[in-house]
């Protein structure tokens, strides 16, 4: 059996980095995905059924999904459900590319506001990853926001639409921050990818190729550099030989047929619930709670990012319901600490564009905006395509009872054990979420609306998966060390948001590759050791 | 508006002519066209046919006979004779007693309806799928931003 140099598991947004990164070593590295390649060709958007199409093989839930490439979550008494895509790309393919970076303070909230622990790299370290990272992705945005330090090399941001400038006015009116959206999104063509064309529903797949999921982005430049990906093998767990080394997988291929694969290296990149899954199922006499394990803080830590709901109607069209869904501006207003608000962190506000057709005729429904009977048409005409969304980010802080564990029935198709969630949202949490709904309803009555709705935690909104196996310098209080190196296996990395030692408030994609070049580079320049048996 | 292969799709008992009456007046009252008759009534969008390629026939239409049950599907009780005050009384304490049911219905109808190309057209878009010609919406005035800049740095 041949023995591969560098084997990830896991081709999503980590993965991908981290893959094309290391394929410049020479060194003959592999990636398994347990999902399969995407056809855009049949993504929802293709087709004019577009809003029910996207509710089943596109669901963001793999418990209803249920596709072979999925594996059950057991999420059934979290009030945040999981949200994921299994696939080359993971999920990646069904984000909305909402883009920002973590701000520099994100990285030492020990230091600035004495909770929880501050990172082991920071901001600066890690800035030539976001710049090189926004390259390989294309991200698009506007230079000079006063909430970041300076970002160059974007590409033009997003349009606006009349939805935008109108929720933009109402937080000039207030006098709070707000931006143009940092978007994974190529607004001109970029890299050998079409511009955005405003299909609207990135968050089923963009047909057009224009958001960066990582299949269109990182792995066709990787596989051109001689990277081998695997799809379809489902990694079962990580062996160890004698010398406590990580030595290879076993996984289960295409054709459900087990299999070995041996690796002088191995990057786990599997996600902040894939990855601990995959390491509590990797347990031997060594590592009897599972690899990488000593401290106990595999699985624990989850973060989640509660996410609140806000929406305004208003009297005028916004022609809200056409453009990038996802993407539009952005408020940092309320991201760093202020103790008069009686909480501590912050979180962002996402200004959605508004739904499609049926999604405004369903919630209007519920919200008794539209009824049936006579007046459907009157409540359809006065939602459709005048409706402003607003997603509160909170950051959540690290608290050891969130985890992942082991489902002790639940398996996948494999029969390998399934992750359950245990999780509540803090006091702290509860009172930011607070707070951001009652912003986000006065920022869109400054803007002009006419009635608003607020509510959260939003369940089905668990994209954000982060802290199960965290970075630290103390191996008794952390899984990975500052460069992603197992403290306790040194052949073994952990790329994934997993590693975060905690949450920001923003979109998590942009650090989590930024993070996963940073590992990638410091593989690189100390390639001899990590490799030395 | 019925489709030939519902009876044997349906796991259930056999659909009949009546119960189809009954639920073509069942959906124009739940969403009957506009006055100038630019959006069609749920009953002429193919509601049948919607079920079934969604998988969703025996559901429904279990649900629906529950409906008939409680109010009347034949002689002069039934639903389809009743004037518009009755029918909307039916259906309001359909909406109570069977809310759960009642809102998937909805949802499904919804789904159904808005994605109509005549429904479509009518509410001012075009009956396409948005890939691959997209759509067109203005950049917007980026000098909105101008406040915000000069306000200065935020971030710590």
């Amino acid at each position: 059996m041949e023995t591969v140099d560098i084997l990830i598991i896991g081709s999503g947004a980590s993965g991908a980095a981290v893959a094309w990164s290391l394929s410049e070593t020479g060194l003959r590295v592999m990636c398994l995905e347990q999902g399969d390649r995407v056809d855009p060709s049949h993504y929802p958007s293709t087709t004019s059924q577009w809003e029910s199409s996207r509710l089943h093989d596109y669901n963001v839930s793999p418990n209803v999904r249920a596709l072979p490439a999925d594996y059950p979550i057991n999420d059934s008494t979290s009030p945040i459900a999981i949200a994921n895509y299994n696939a080359v790309g993971g999920s990646t393919i069904l984000y909305s590319g909402h883009f920002p970076r973590f701000h520099p303070s994100d990285f030492k909230v020990r230091t600035l506001d004495g909770v929880a622990d501050d990172w082991p790299v920071d901001y600066e370290r890690l800035e030539p990853f976001f710049a090189l990272n926004d390259q390989m992705m294309g991200v698009s945005g506007l230079e000079g926001d006063p909430a970041y330090p300076p970002i160059e090399n974007l590409l033009p941001p997003v349009p606006l639409g009349p939805m935008g400038e109108t929720v933009g006015k109402g937080f000039n009116a207030l006098g709070w921050h707000w931006w143009p959206s940092y978007s994974a999104i190529a607004t001109r063509a970029h890299n050998g990818r079409g511009k955005c064309i405003n299909l609207g529903p990135c968050n089923t797949g963009c047909a057009q190729g224009a958001k960066a999921s990582t299949d269109v982005t990182y792995w066709p430049a990787a596989s051109q550099r001689g990277v081998i990906l695997k799809t379809r093998c489902r990694v079962r767990e990580i062996t160890v030989n004698a010398k406590g080394r990580a030595d290879g997988v076993i996984y289960y291929d295409a054709d459900g047929n087990e299999c070995r694969q041996l690796a002088r290296l191995v990057i786990v990149a599997c996600n902040g619930v894939g990855t601990p899954r995959l390491l509590l199922n990797s347990r031997s006499s060594q590592f009897p709670e599972g690899i990488a394990n000593r401290s106990g803080l595999v699985g624990k830590n989850l973060m989640l990012h509660p996410c609140g709901y806000v929406e305004g109607v208003f009297d005028d069209p916004l022609e809200s319901n056409i453009g990038p869904h996802g993407c539009c501006i952005l408020s940092q207003e309320f991201y760093e600490t202020d103790a008069t608000r009686g909480f501590v962190r912050g979180y962002t506000m996402q200004v959605l564009r508004g739904p499609g057709p049926v999604e405004t005729a369903l919630s209007g429904l519920l919200q008794r905006e539209i009824p049936w009977g006579p007046n459907h048409h009157k409540g359809f005409t006065r939602r459709f395509g005048r409706t402003a969304g607003i997603a509160i980010i909170v950051e959540d802080l690290p608290e050891e009872h969130n985890s992942v564990t082991l489902d002790p029935t639940l398996v996948d198709g494999h029969g390998i054990p399934a992750p359950k969630i245990t999780y509540t949202l803090s006091q702290n949490s509860k009172k930011m979420l607070s707070h951001g709904l009652n912003k986000g309803k006065q920022v869109l009555t400054a803007a002009g609306s006419r009635k608003n709705s607020a509510y959260g935690p939003v369940r089905h909104t668990g994209w954000h998966l982060m802290g199960t196996a965290r970075m630290g310098t103390d191996p008794e209080r952390s899984v990975v060390n500052g460069m992603g190196q197992s403290h306790d296996v040194p052949n073994l990395f952990v790329v994934d948001s997993s590693i975060f030692v905690t949450s920001g408030g923003v979109n998590p994609v942009s650090t989590i590759q930024a993070l996963a070049l940073y590992i990638a580079d410091q593989i690189k320049q100390n390639l001899s050791t990590v490799l030395a048996d | 508006m019925s489709s030939p292969s519902l009876e044997s799709t349906l796991g259930v008992a056999p659909w009949t002519e009546e119960e189809r009456s009954e639920l073509d007046a069942l959906l124009d009252v739940l969403i009957p066209a506009n006055e100038d008759g630019s959006k069609p009534s749920a009953r002429d969008v193919a509601f049948f046919d919607y079920m079934l390629r969604e998988r969703v026939a025996d559901e429904l239409v279990a649900g629906f006979r529950i409906f008939l049950l409680e109010h009347g599907h034949v002689g002069e009780s039934r639903f389809s004779a009743r004037g518009a005050t009755e029918q909307t009384a039916a259906v309001t304490l359909w909406e109570r007693r069977q809310a759960l049911f009642f809102r998937s219905f909805m949802k499904h109808l919804l789904h159904c309806y808005y994605q109509d190309p005549r429904v479509v057209r009518a509410i001012g878009m075009e009956a396409r799928p948005p890939f691959p010609e997209g759509y067109t919406i203005i950049d917007g005035d980026l000098t909105l931003l101008e406040p915000v800049f000069e306000r200065g740095r935020v971030y710590r």
